[in-house]
């Protein structure tokens, strides 16, 4: 039997769930979500726990931290759930849902630009040998960088370089031609090097 | 440390820096190899570069824990949006016990994947009446907020069944439904249930 991780999935939290592997296995994204079409609840359940780590990893590296990406993670996944009727098989189930996620991050900056707070890697209260302080310090400068990159380069460039999407995966998640995200993400690369540059 | 040139411009070899950049960032090798090896100006920039950009490396290789909680906040709100909150509803003297509609479908699904033959089952729990007003709130993502109890009634469970191939499937669904049947009776308290069968997949 193939678990959860080895589905691709899988993240590690234990919760107790009666979900078993064997219940899993051989359905893929397609069937769950044609079901969670019809109503199934649980095919709904499936998806979530299958494409959880990727809706918060994508919405922790766009927003700099981890209660605000909780927060746009429900978002995404409660849009989907709303948006099922309107799923057309043209995109998997993958794509569809990073690009909800994408929508709903930048919505959620543009609607709290203001009060963004980057708590995302914050120094440990107790710091350890000088080395582990520089690296801590420098994680947190690069996400806030990362954070403060303008949105449509910021986007391209985590689906690319934090997610691992190649570049047409990318365009196919925005929406725009595989040029323009190269060139996005090139751009993004570049600013973020200015200021890796600045620490060295 | 080698002093870099600015990030939109050229090496005195004529290579674009953003190029440099972009290689390194995608862990690529030389797109026309040759050149790189020998012009001393490459190399020294590339080495740079990957020194520099070696954080983001980390960063990316990073692994992200999702918060606790987070499945089962998502499958609470969209349970509501769904109004499945189908009770069944067991009056005794001293209370009412409440069995919401998902469990009686999780409890079919698992009973349904111990049976032989059956690859993966998903189960859902409805009134006789509501099953087509679940399908329809569903649809039209319109959240329903009356929960109604079922005292007494039938309750419907339907199930989406995978089978392995060579395996017969009225045979099968007569096991299923003995299955569910007991697994509700024993767990759940319920003895009236109608159990409807989709066989909508076949494995090997």
């Amino acid at each position: 039997m193939r678990t959860f991780a080895e589905l691709g999935g899988g993240d590690g939290v234990p919760d107790g769930s009666v979900f078993d592997s064997a219940m899993d296995a051989g359905l893929d994204d397609a069937t769950l979500l044609r079901r969670a079409q019809y109503g199934y609840l649980d095919a709904f359940e499936l998806l979530v726990r299958r494409h959880r780590l990727r809706v918060f990893r994508l919405a922790l590296r766009m927003l700099g931290n981890r209660s605000d990406a909780e927060d746009v993670a429900q978002q995404a996944f409660l849009d989907a759930w709303k948006g099922l009727p309107r799923f057309r098989a043209e995109s998997t189930v993958t794509t569809w849902l990073y690009r909800i996620t994408v929508n709903r991050c930048l919505e959620h900056r543009r609607r709290y630009r203001s009060t963004a707070e980057l708590d995302e890697g914050r120094p440990d209260a107790h710091p350890g040998p000088e080395q582990a302080l520089e690296t801590t310090q420098r994680r947190q400068a690069l996400t806030a960088a990362i954070s403060a990159l303008p949105d449509d380069l910021r986007a391209a460039l985590v689906l690319s370089q934090f997610e691992g999407l190649s570049y047409d995966e990318t365009a196919d998640v925005l929406g725009i031609s595989t040029s323009t995200v190269r060139g996005r993400i090139s751009r993004a690369r570049q600013q973020l090097l200015e200021q890796l540059k600045g620490w060295a | 440390m080698t002093a870099l040139p600015d990030v939109k411009g050229r090496l005195p070899c004529g290579a674009l820096f953003a190029d440099l950049l972009d290689q390194v960032a995608n862990q690529q090798a030389e797109p026309q190899p040759g050149h790189q090896q020998s012009c001393p100006h490459c190399r020294a920039a590339l080495l740079e570069l990957d020194r520099l950009w070696a954080p983001v490396r980390q960063l990316a290789a990073e692994r992200v824990t999702v918060p606790a909680g987070l499945t089962r906040k998502v499958m609470d709100q969209a349970s509501r949006l769904a109004s499945t909150t189908w009770h069944v509803v067991q009056p005794t003297a001293q209370g009412v016990t409440r069995v919401a509609s998902r469990v009686v479908g999780t409890i079919a699904r698992l009973a349904a994947g111990q049976v032989p033959g059956v690859h993966a089952a998903l189960g859902r729990s409805t009134a006789p009446a509501a099953a087509a007003a679940t399908e329809r709130a569903t649809q039209a993502h319109q959240p329903k907020t009356t929960a109604v109890g079922i005292a007494g009634g039938t309750t419907v469970v339907d199930l989406a069944i995978a089978v392995a191939y060579g395996t017969s499937i009225p045979a099968t669904a007569d096991q299923v439904r003995t299955a569910v049947a007991r697994q509700l009776h024993e767990l759940a308290g319920l003895d009236d249930v109608d159990i409807e069968i989709t066989i909508d997949d076949i494995l090997r």
